[in-house]
């Protein structure tokens, strides 16, 4: 446990001026987005809508420009995009010095994926609470009005804060899972991937060289429309089932648990590995 | 009876066709320091990352303390092995290799770590692409020492160093050793200038063992007679020799010492490592 952990600083120390560094770059962002709000605003006064909706209302300044709202987890997406660089980052470049610092392969990996975990809470409480509560702190300094009290600085007035924050967290593990998994698959075996892409491109070539292009296409058409048919009658409802607003939760469980499974798939991809 | 530091069980090891390890049979026991010396291509860094579980080798065993090191982190965390060249990444500073030694090395002294920065005169703040190769050496050096770890290999570990630096390394080496007893295999080209510190000699070439020996034995086996030509080949006879060497109007020849020399008249030393090391790397045999 000493050695994961270990390795789960060692990253931590590695990649504190990329995270602190976007960071701070999402900050700047989001407060020269609100401040050009206000400016282009001008006469307008802003109120935060306690219901957590983009919206548009009269106030006794005459017109108000709603800015987008605080509490909508939109500073999550952006750092997501983080999540994934440093995973990436995290896969290849200190496996040698892993290694070379006696290492096993499965403390490198579960260092590596605590370090992502933590980090993931870390940017989804920062994305999703502090800097929310910066903003709308920074609003009611600025003299704006802020319907709801308390309850509208801290959560926007959002009544689904922790579970939007939970299946934010889920599609982030879905996302170092997946990431994880596809960097090493393409780490180890590039070279067959690269061969297997060609293969491919050259029997098309040769395949379309063989076969008669104009039954060819209209059989693929055909195909085509079956599988379109297909999708249209059974694949997209389930899909607008699946994706509904109730089913929220079992999207996320399953994102995670996809995600999990790759981390646990990445093992046997990155054991067989040389490091020389 | 605990486990030998390192143990090889016809180790063997190939890269396609060409063969890196041939069957080694090999022991290293604890709490001595060994000389690994082979040519370049003889299977060292085969070896080296071997025990550090780089790969698995083709066939055959290595075990380090009774167990194989790879994907267990029991023998692992008994070893500290120093590469010659890409064991740092590039953008890292010293100071986080330190933190990152501190982290994952049970025994690691930060007092010493510290107390060898200055000796080297690195500056923790540098990052790894702008230390010269001395420097990155230094580093490496400071690693393997500070780790203490009961099992410490070192490969090539002076390459670049000023003399002044490679005193230090080696007098660092053999005074450290002394007070936290463990074994130290050190694999380098600089033979004479580091024997003085090995206790034992392990050389291989083309992936086979050629000798493994005792210093003390290595030294009292053979001698360099060294004089005028006529009088040491005089002296000589017809026995085999090791080597030859002219200097001017001087002669040396080294030999195997037999109960009966009679080397009156003419300088007589050990042979040297290094002559000893070119003698079997060019199809000589000890017996």
């Amino acid at each position: 446990m000493t050695t994961i952990l270990g390795v789960t600083k060692y990253y931590e120390r590695r990649r504190r001026w990329t995270v602190l560094i976007c960071i701070l770059a999402t900050i700047a962002i989001s407060l020269i987005a609100m401040f050009s709000e206000l400016h282009n605003a001008q006469r307008v006064m802003v109120s935060i809508s306690p219901s957590g909706v983009l919206e548009t209302t009269t106030t006794y300044h005459g017109y108000v420009s709603v800015l987008s709202d605080p509490s909508n987890l939109s500073y999550v997406g952006t750092l997501m995009f983080l999540v994934v660089v440093l995973t990436v980052m995290s896969l290849h470049r200190d496996r040698r010095f892993l290694v070379s610092l006696s290492v096993t392969r499965y403390q490198q990996l579960l260092g590596m994926y605590l370090y992502l975990i933590c980090m993931a809470i870390g940017l989804i409480l920062l994305g999703g609470v502090l800097l929310p509560i910066l903003t709308r702190a920074l609003l009611l300094v600025l003299g704006y009005p802020l319907k709801g009290g308390w309850d509208t600085l801290l959560t926007g007035g959002n009544a689904n804060m922790a579970r939007d924050l939970f299946v934010n967290f889920c599609q982030m593990i879905s996302s170092i899972g997946w990431f994880a998994l596809i960097g090493y698959v393409v780490n180890r075996w590039w070279k067959v991937l690269l061969i297997l892409m060609g293969a491919g491109i050259v029997l098309l070539i040769a395949f379309l060289n063989l076969i008669n292009i104009s039954s060819f296409v209209m059989n693929f058409a055909d195909s085509l429309l079956d599988w379109a048919r297909w999708a249209v009658d059974t694949v997209i409802p389930w899909l607008e089932e699946f994706f509904k607003e109730e089913n929220i939760l079992p999207q996320a469980l399953t994102a995670m648990a996809s995600g999990v499974v790759c981390m646990i798939i990445s093992y046997p991809v990155m054991r067989g590995m040389r490091v020389t | 009876m605990d486990a030998p530091a390192i143990e090889l069980i016809n180790l063997h090891h190939k890269y396609g066709n060409a063969v890196a390890l041939d069957n080694l049979n090999l022991t290293f026991n604890e709490n001595k320091i060994y000389g690994l010396l082979g040519r370049n291509g003889a299977g060292k860094s085969t070896l080296i990352n071997i025990l550090i579980a780089g790969f698995k080798p083709t066939s055959g065993k290595a075990l380090i303390f009774g167990e194989t090191p790879f994907e267990h982190a029991a023998p692992l965390s008994k070893l500290c092995v120093v590469r010659e060249k890409g064991m740092f990444p590039p953008h890292i500073r010293i100071s986080q290799v330190l933190k990152a030694c501190a982290d994952l090395y049970p025994n690691w002294d930060k007092a010493y770590a510290q107390q060898l920065l200055q000796k080297f005169y690195l500056n923790p703040r540098k990052q790894f692409k702008q230390l010269s190769r001395g420097m990155e050496s230094s580093l490496g050096l400071i690693v393997g020492l500070a780790s203490r770890a009961p099992l410490t290999v070192f490969d090539e570990p002076s390459l670049g160093l000023d003399s002044v630096a490679r005193e230090h390394f080696y007098q660092e080496l053999v005074r450290d050793v002394d007070e936290h007893p463990r074994t130290v295999v050190v694999s380098t080209h600089m033979i004479d200038e580091a024997a003085r510190c090995f206790s034992d000699v392990v050389i291989i070439d083309k992936g086979k063992v050629l000798l493994e020996s005792s210093v003390k034995y290595l030294q009292k086996y053979a001698v360099t007679v060294s004089g005028k030509e006529e009088a040491v080949k005089a002296a000589l006879g017809g026995r085999e020799i090791l080597f030859e060497q002219r200097l001017s109007s001087m002669y040396a020849a080294g030999v195997r010492v037999q109960e009966d020399d009679d080397f009156t008249g003419l300088e007589v030393e050990p042979l040297s490592l290094q002559q000893l090391f070119v003698y079997l790397t060019e199809g000589g045999a000890v017996q």
